[in-house]
């Protein structure tokens, strides 16, 4: 293998493949990056078998190859180089590449090839394609709520249903249910139903956050994997989680069961939250309660620690419906509001031990549904 | 850091502290419930602990019963040699408990807030400002007489430790005061080891290099109590001996665990012997966790040897415990478990507690599924 390719794009490859590569394995080929040169192209790629990452870089190829080199040195050395030409040189009998650039070489141990796996393939007959910029906001606003919990690992990922032009994202963790719904336009899957795991969610994530250029995704089937390719050249696989995905939307309650609508600015109830929130007491697993009184022209938030004291915060707010006072975990509280986008919020609730729905107002798309605390008898 | 820890001009610009903590220590509490109870064991020799036949120890006594030489801790069977006219009385904790509760309501009549150390005793605020502390303090102590025929002594100061100090001054059925302009005069000559907190190795720590008293303590070098007993904790105990502590008795703060522990006062390697400590340890925390209306996942189990190693055994049970008799359970099992792997050797001190604790009033996250 022989080739000359430009520092730039290299470095931007190397950081995106890097992203798949195991972080803990005792198979030291998954630390490693795979490189394939043929004709014009040199194609990278890593994985750690739940996940994969492939890029494809101009290069100028005088002699095709394929070899596996440790990610971490590989990426570590073209950050190190400043920008300019890169020659890469692997000799047939040795699985060992030669990096220079201008007066420096490095000489690198890697790996034979054929003991990295074979990634995942796409059915490319289910192939559509959609906004990346939706794709972001959906998995952004419910990844977040997904489990961490192992003892039910499906909800440790986030559900994609497309149908009939739809999708509906869901996240939850069992406390809460984050839901975005919107309409894609173009050809979509009649009726598709997948689960993404959370990790390789966030993954996707930080390769659509990347860069701006990605302005729309392919995604692409097969029989467990979902394939994502954004139209910088990055190709994005991951497993989908088997089993059935619990009816959560069956839990929330139905808009008329809501017996208060409160009604307040979003970045006001933030700042409560977050302020009230430093004096609240902390429980087993971190839960911080705060206290909301909901009154005619005020929601008002109380934190209390018997160690530290206490906080009072109160917001303007507009209340269609009954007062009410209840209690959530404070990080609940800021993970729902920290997602919404309207100016103005409406929070509703059924009562105190019942699930309460937050809502921007005029954004009909996005809902967070979230579990009081409650008091033991 | 070179000198003294507080310069002797700081120690006297304070505002004075009111007199408003109380530390009520019930005399020879187990066996003055036994002599209230049964009129012909008053003015006779009780002791309350395990059967002087076997191998029991003393758990508590008498005044009759002290002057024979009696102390708790001590064998049965020795006590028994010292006095062979003493009245033998196994515990009975359900009465002294509910000895104690009686004790406790009027304690809490009284205060603002009272925070129970243990079945016999307890510490009372009185309101800041309380016209008649004095007063107060002594009322206190003649209605607990009166309603329940049983004699305390009771000491009043500005601080936890010198209330405590206080009430241990001329016991029993002592009465103490010490206010502030009067404390670092009186603590001058005390030994540390008198003091609250003060157990057997900071004593040894501090004696090591000549600091016995108060007073050597206050004007020991800065640098060399920091050494010897790190920042926060020589801050403290100079606080004390300076007579600068001001304590409240407030709501107390959300425990991580509860445990009680004994040093007992003499070494002691019979199974026998031990589960009669274990048995008041039981008791004593299972009355500690009622009050804090708290129940522990984990039972824990602490044996400290004559030569100071330290055995902790605990189980982490499927639900919270808080009653005498599971703890009791458990312990005895732990107890069983330390024997088998320690060398046959005398045990100085025994502690029992709980963790992983469960409190009632403490709301929990309503679930979907």
């Amino acid at each position: 293998m022989k080739l000359q390719t430009q520092q730039g794009p290299l470095e931007f490859a190397l950081q995106t493949v890097y992203q798949a590569i195991s972080r803990s394995t005792n198979h030291p080929v998954l630390t490693g990056i795979m490189l394939t040169a043929q004709e014009d192209i040199l194609h990278l790629s890593a994985t750690d078998l739940e996940k994969s990452v492939e890029c494809v870089i101009a290069a100028d190829v005088e002699m095709p190859g394929a070899l596996v080199l440790p990610g971490q040195q590989l990426r570590d050395i073209v950050n190190k180089i400043p920008e300019g030409e890169i020659s890469l040189s692997a000799p047939e009998d040795r699985y060992q590449a030669v990096i220079t650039w201008r007066n420096s070489e490095f000489v690198l141990n890697g790996y034979p090839p054929d003991q990295f796996p074979n990634l995942p393939t796409a059915d490319e007959s289910s192939t559509f394609s959609m906004s990346a910029g939706v794709l972001q906001d959906a998995l952004t606003k419910t990844v977040f709520v997904a489990s961490t919990d192992e003892s039910m690992p499906i909800i440790s990922g986030v559900k994609l249903d497309f149908s009939n032009g739809v999708m509906q994202t869901i996240g939850t963790d069992g406390y809460r249910v984050a839901v975005y719904e919107t309409d894609i336009p173009g050809v979509t899957p009649d009726s598709l139903q997948i689960v993404l795991p959370k990790r390789s969610t966030q993954d996707l994530l930080r390769m659509l956050n990347q860069v701006d250029s990605v302005d729309s995704v392919e995604i692409s089937l097969s029989e467990n994997h979902v394939f994502f390719e954004m139209n910088n050249g990055v190709k994005f696989a991951t497993v989908t989680l088997e089993g059935k995905y619990p009816d959560v939307l069956t839990m929330v309650p139905n808009p008329q069961d809501y017996a208060t609508h409160m009604t307040f600015d979003r970045t006001d109830f933030a700042g409560a939250c977050e302020r009230t929130a430093l004096l609240a007491e902390e429980h087993q697993g971190g839960a911080r309660p705060i206290h909301l009184h909901i009154k005619p022209d005020t929601l008002i938030f109380k934190g209390r620690s018997p160690e530290l004291g206490e906080a009072y915060d109160e917001i303007e707010g507009q209340l269609e419906g009954d007062e009410l006072d209840i209690l959530f975990q404070a990080k609940y509280l800021m993970e729902g509001i920290s997602n919404m986008d309207a100016e103005h919020i409406t929070f509703s609730f059924t009562d105190q031990e019942s699930a309460a729905q937050m809502q921007g107002v005029g954004s009909e798309k996005y809902l967070y549904v979230v579990l009081p605390m409650k008091t033991r008898e | 850091m070179r000198g003294k820890l507080i310069p002797r001009g700081r120690q006297k610009q304070t505002t004075a502290a009111s007199l408003s903590l109380v530390h009520v220590d019930m005399d020879a509490f187990y066996a003055s419930v036994e002599q209230r109870d049964n009129p012909p064991l008053r003015g006779a020799a009780v002791v309350v602990g395990g059967s002087p036949e076997g191998r029991g120890v003393v758990s508590t006594c008498s005044y009759e019963a002290r002057r024979y030489g009696i102390h708790s801790a001590m064998p049965s069977s020795r006590a028994r040699a010292l006095c062979p006219s003493a009245v033998f009385i196994s515990p009975d904790f359900a009465r002294y408990r509910q000895a104690s509760e009686e004790v406790r309501s009027i304690l809490r009549s009284a205060g603002e807030a009272i925070e129970v150390v243990g079945l016999d005793e307890a510490f009372v605020q009185l309101p800041a400002d309380c016209a008649e502390p004095v007063q107060i303090a002594r009322r206190l102590k003649r209605e607990i007489k009166k309603e329940c025929e049983l004699d305390c002594s009771v000491g009043l100061s500005y601080n936890k430790p010198l209330a405590k100090l206080a009430s241990e001054w001329n016991k029993p059925d002592g009465f103490m005061v010490i206010r502030q302009r009067e404390a670092a005069e009186l603590l001058a000559g005390i030994p540390m080891k008198n003091l609250w907190g003060i157990g057997p190795s900071t004593e040894e720590t501090l004696r090591r290099r000549g600091i016995v008293t108060c007073s050597d303590f206050v004007e020991a070098d800065a640098g060399l109590l920091i050494e010897l007993l790190g920042a926060g904790r020589c801050w403290e105990l100079s606080l004390i001996c300076n007579g600068l502590r001001v304590d409240e008795v407030g709501e107390s703060t959300r425990a991580k665990s509860v445990s009680r522990e004994k040093t007992l006062a003499h070494d002691v390697d019979e199974p026998e012997e031990l589960q009669v400590h274990l048995l008041g340890l039981a008791a004593d925390l299972a009355e500690r966790l009622s009050r804090k209306q708290v129940r522990g996942v984990t039972v824990v189990l602490k044996v400290r040897f004559s030569d100071f190693t330290t055995i902790t055994r605990s189980r982490t049970m499927d639900e919270p415990v808080d009653g005498e008799d599971e703890l009791i359970e458990v312990a005895t099992e732990l107890m069983d478990t330390v024997f088998e792997d320690a060398a046959s050797e005398g045990v100085r001190l025994l502690g029992l507690g709980v963790s992983g604790l469960h409190h009632s009033d403490v709301p929990h996250q309503l679930s979907f599924l």
